[in-house]
């Protein structure tokens, strides 16, 4: 077994070495999908992540009560007493209202601390100092949003103070869901600010204010149903109370990035498509080689479940390292995308076992997909044909022959280059249509956008937005440098493939602008079909997981087409120009062994 | 010659200007060379040893009368003898080319019999050749000389590939060497 | 070593293609390769015998007939067993050496052995030995791509013993060599014979085949002629012409 191993590992290493640049991009193109897809899966994970790190170096309290009491000293009392309670910090008063910074007007929580920590919740400065004297303390997520740093002013109830600091804090959900003191009645959300004590008092005037209990359970896990099962009526008392348990917190901050999550994984899911594109045609170029190498294998000895072990090594062992740089890269990013109000304390995550699972399943999904075949194929055919002929024979149309004599030469020769390699086709297609799909997405995407923003968007809209903006945006550039990549991959293994009968076809006096048109015609065929399915496939998917959708004008759509076409075009060109530079004689003579 | 020609007179009696046709048509363009005389000359040996006799005399329409010789029972012998025995290492292409056409003419060896045992015969000796040549190397000056043994015989087997196609073509007991 | 033959062809027969325009490759091949023997099989390109060295090396399987190697009935092993065989007991030498671009002339020895699952250092060991045998050892950590073509075969026969066969069946080894390079791989195998390894090869080169013990002829998929070539005698004589 050991030395099969590393017979392997040898011949692994050996085509690494030889073949840099194969490697590369079979890394990449794995690499690619894997991380979009492990962003999708972990930035759940990232605010879980976050929130609990929050949680945890501000003493974040299990359970929250809110109440409108005007002596909530006796209630604190009574829950210090109930069961399961560990610990209740001194109320917190704090009322609702509106800030306005930078000429913006939002609604906040404005909440009363004293300089000393408190028991429980004692939010994390962040930046600048901690509450003091007619200095207010914006919460951080909330002042990104205002535009506000230390030093800057707010304005509450007609007077400025001066923000002396930002902080986080675990004792609400976070911006746009920080304001917890609105009492009864639909929340508008907003966000969090800390006063001194008195100055609170002083700000809220004649507003009555509420005041927040935060609570520490002796068992964390029960918060969710502490409420129903400790808060009776006769602990309640006649007040309004209002609780909230942490993993709500932890859900609201999730529910941010929903919008996000079809964006990362329907991306994820195109990357893939392009991924198999990339690697199955990285199969047909190792295709001869591959096919040698298996015909020595059985001569040797080798059972056809160690050729196949062996030829699926050589791409399983690079999409390993691929699917782990993928999680690597997805759970390294998670965290900037998983707090997009920067309310939480960024940490990466360790990815969890699901999804290590999905990440190397995919990965080897695509892997397996755009080389299994070839490789079982190869695998089948007998030992002494493979040795003997490296190359497929291609079947003889005298249909297409008759069919295609009659079109000019470039075209006659592109159609038979299709008839010869129709997988080719196929793959080309693929991977067209999938950047198609993605770039309707986002110019779908954008249109809803301005017509989402012309009808007022909320907060939370626009934060999403804006984050799924960016990484729809994302998602499209490694999708077009991958599809870019395929292309000429894609173009660059059509004339390898075909080198021999183009040498022919150039001894018989077809120019080398002749041959590069058909070439490029092999393409754009495959092309023109991918963009028209991959259009409406687009808006669709877009349509999909958008309440809001409209239709990209027409114009857009007709530019982006043929500008498609037209790099698919530009990008085959060029190596079929570098394969017409040489002589055709040159290739005859010089065919592989 | 005088095998040839006594082989060529086991099927049945002949006179010499017979027998230079079937020659010159076995030989083709080097028959050329080979006149009248030299087969009557040869005729007058093989009677003198008693190996032939003289039949008869044909009246032709036009020309000379003809002397018609047949084989004697020595001669026979003589004939098998020489079928039955192997050409040996340095025979040439045209000494044994006849001998085919004689054995193919008398019936009485089968041709593709003597190309195998011809092989055979030239295998052992190329097998020799190429033993000892592996054995000295090629860079001596005898190396040099057991090279060109090897490469002469591996002609001559080259040449026997083609004789037994030809051969085995024309089975069994090819008529083309007759009458021409 | 047991006596008898350890490869034996029994009314062996392969035929190409389909209806009309099927072609006899092989017909009714009776053949027994004593241990120790080295055979050559010749004739005429296309008379079948490439494809009578894959039936006996278990790379084809026979229309009708049986193949025995070493006691055992090949023919109708499946595709694993088969395998299997073949890395124990049989080394292939083929024309154009099909050695492995990317590995050193050692590490293409050792294939074989590693892929019956010695391990490495025993690898290595019989690689190292093979390689000497074939007066390489200075070559082991070259890639084919810079040995000549004599020295490529002179690897790819020693990767063919490294499994120390029961037989060595080589198709056209010499076929795509020069005269030197013929010269090299000829006395290589001429020293398996003297070592007793049993050896198979296929050639159209008469004086390839004169360096076998024995030598026979297919023409048209069918065995025409045995010779067997006996050790010694001196014929080299007679072409001096001075016997007489």
């Amino acid at each position: 077994m050991r030395g099969r191993l590393l017979l392997i590992w040898r011949l692994v290493a050996r085509d690494i070495r030889r073949r840099p640049g194969e490697a590369v991009v079979l890394l990449l193109a794995v690499t690619a999908a894997t991380a979009s897809l492990t962003l999708g899966m972990a930035t759940d994970n990232a605010v879980v992540g976050g929130y609990l790190k929050t949680r945890e170096v501000t003493a974040g309290p299990d359970v929250t009560a809110i109440t409108t009491a005007t002596g909530p000293t006796a209630l604190a009392g009574r829950i210090a007493d109930a069961p399961g309670v560990d610990q209740v910090a001194a109320p917190v008063p704090g009322f609702s209202t509106t800030v306005r910074a930078h000429g913006h007007t939002e609604n906040t929580a404005v909440e009363g601390r004293e300089r000393t920590a408190s028991a429980v919740d004692r939010p994390l400065v962040t930046s600048g100092t901690w509450v003091r004297s007619g200095g207010a303390v914006v919460e951080r997520g909330f002042a990104q949003a205002l535009g506000v740093r230390v030093g800057d002013r707010v304005t509450i109830g007609g007077r400025a103070y001066p923000v002396v600091g930002t902080a986080v804090s675990a004792a609400t959900a976070v911006y746009p869901w920080g304001n917890w003191a609105e009492g009864p009645g639909p929340s508008d959300g907003g966000g969090r600010i800390w006063l001194t004590t008195d100055d609170a008092r002083a700000a809220a005037g004649d507003e009555s204010l509420l005041y927040l209990l935060n609570i520490k359970l002796s068992d964390p896990g029960a918060a969710r149903g502490w409420a129903g099962t400790v808060l009776t009526d006769d602990l309640r008392g006649r007040d309004w109370v209002n609780t909230h348990s942490w993993q709500t917190f932890v859900d609201d901050n999730t529910r941010l990035l929903r919008s996000v999550q079809p964006a990362l994984v329907v991306g994820g899911g195109l990357l893939a498509a392009a991924s198999v594109v990339t690697l199955a045609s990285l199969a047909a170029v190792r295709g001869p080689r591959d096919h040698r190498r298996a015909g020595l294998f059985q001569a040797v000895g080798a059972t056809p479940r160690t050729v196949a072990a062996m030829l699926l090594a050589q791409y399983l062992l690079l999409t390993v390292v691929s699917a782990v740089a993928g999680v690597t890269v997805g759970c390294l990013t998670a965290p900037a995308l998983a707090d997009p109000s920067a309310g939480l304390l960024n940490t990466a995550a360790p990815p969890t076992t699901g999804i290590i699972t999905t990440a190397t399943v995919l990965a080897l999904l695509v892997t397996l997909i755009g080389t299994l075949g070839p490789v079982l194929r190869t695998v089948r055919s007998s030992t002494v044909d493979t040795l003997a002929d490296p190359a497929h024979p291609t079947a003889y149309r005298p249909r297409l022959t008759a069919m295609t004599a009659h079109l000019p030469t470039p075209l006659l020769i592109g159609v038979r280059l299709i008839a010869r390699r129709p997988g080719r086709a196929v793959l080309s297609a693929v991977g067209t249509a999938a950047t198609t799909v993605m770039v309707t997405a986002v110019l779908t995407f954008q249109v809803s956008l301005e017509a989402d923003t012309a009808r007022g968007a909320s907060a939370v809209e626009e934060i999403r937005n804006a984050v799924t903006g960016h990484v729809m945006l994302g998602a499209t550039v490694a999708l077009v440098a991958l599809s870019v990549l395929n292309t000429v991959f894609v173009g660059w293994s059509a004339a390898v493939q075909a080198r021999r009968a183009l040498a022919v076809t150039r001894t018989l006096g077809a120019t080398p602008g002749q041959v590069i048109a058909a070439l490029c015609t092999a393409q754009l065929l495959p092309a023109v079909g991918a963009i028209a399915v991959g259009i409406p496939l687009g808006i669709g998917l877009f349509a999909l997981f958008s309440a809001v959708v409209v239709t990209p004008p027409g114009t857009w759509l007709a530019t982006a087409a043929p500008a498609a076409l037209l790099a698919v075009a530009a990008l085959t060109a060029l190596p079929a120009w570098l394969h017409t530079r040489s002589p055709a004689g040159r290739v005859l003579n010089a065919e592989p062994a | 010659m005088q095998d040839v020609v006594l082989a060529l007179l086991v099927k049945g009696p002949s006179h010499g200007y017979d027998l230079r046709g079937r020659l010159c048509a076995a030989l083709g363009p080097l028959g050329e060379t080979l006149n009248a005389g030299q087969v009557y000359v040869t005729l007058t040996r093989l009677e003198k040893v008693g190996l032939v006799v003289r039949d008869r005399e044909d009246a032709s329409a036009r020309g000379p009368r003809r002397k018609v010789y047949a084989l004697t029972g020595a001669g026979r012998e003589r004939v098998a003898g020489w079928l039955a025995e192997p050409a040996g290492p340095r025979a040439d292409v045209a000494e044994f080319h006849l001998k085919l056409v004689a054995a193919a003419e008398s019936g009485m060896a089968e041709p593709l019999a003597l190309v195998e045992a011809r092989r055979r015969e030239l295998r052992r000796s190329l097998a020799e050749a190429q033993h000892t040549l592996l054995a000295h190397g090629t860079d001596t000056e005898a190396g040099l000389l057991l090279e060109g043994i090897a490469l002469r015989l591996q002609a001559d087997l080259h040449w026997l590939e083609a004789c037994g196609r030809a051969w085995s073509a024309r089975a069994p007991y090819g008529k083309d060497g007759g009458n021409g | 070593m047991t006596a008898g033959p350890v490869l034996r062809a029994v009314g062996l027969s392969r035929v190409y293609g389909q209806g009309e325009s099927t072609v006899v490759a092989v017909d009714g091949v009776d053949l027994d390769i004593p241990a120790g023997q080295t055979l050559a099989v010749t004739g005429p390109s296309g008379c079948g015998k490439s494809t009578l060295l894959h039936l006996l090396a278990g790379l084809d399987r026979p229309d009708e007939g049986e193949v025995w190697l070493g006691g055992q009935r090949i023919d109708r092993f499946g595709q694993r067993a088969l395998a299997r065989l073949r890395r124990r007991a049989v080394g292939f030498v083929h024309q154009d050496f099909h050695l492995m671009d990317e590995l050193t002339a050692a590490e293409n020895v050792e294939l074989p052995a590693l892929l019956a699952g010695n391990s490495p250092r025993t690898a290595r060991r019989r690689a190292a030995a093979l390689l000497d045998r074939a007066g390489l050892a200075d070559r082991d950590r070259h890639l084919p791509s810079e040995l000549s073509g004599g020295q490529r075969q002179r690897v790819a026969i020693a990767r063919a013993l490294v499994n120390e066969p029961l037989v060595v069946l080589a198709d056209e080894p010499t076929g795509n060599l020069d005269t030197a390079a013929t010269h090299d791989v000829l006395r290589l195998f001429s020293d398996l014979r003297d070592a007793g390894q049993t050896l198979v090869l296929v050639t159209h080169d008469e004086r390839v085949a004169a360096t076998a013990g024995r030598v026979v002829s297919l023409r048209d998929g069918a065995l025409c002629e045995d010779t067997l070539v006996p050790a010694g005698g001196s014929q080299l004589g007679a072409f001096l012409g001075w016997e007489g």
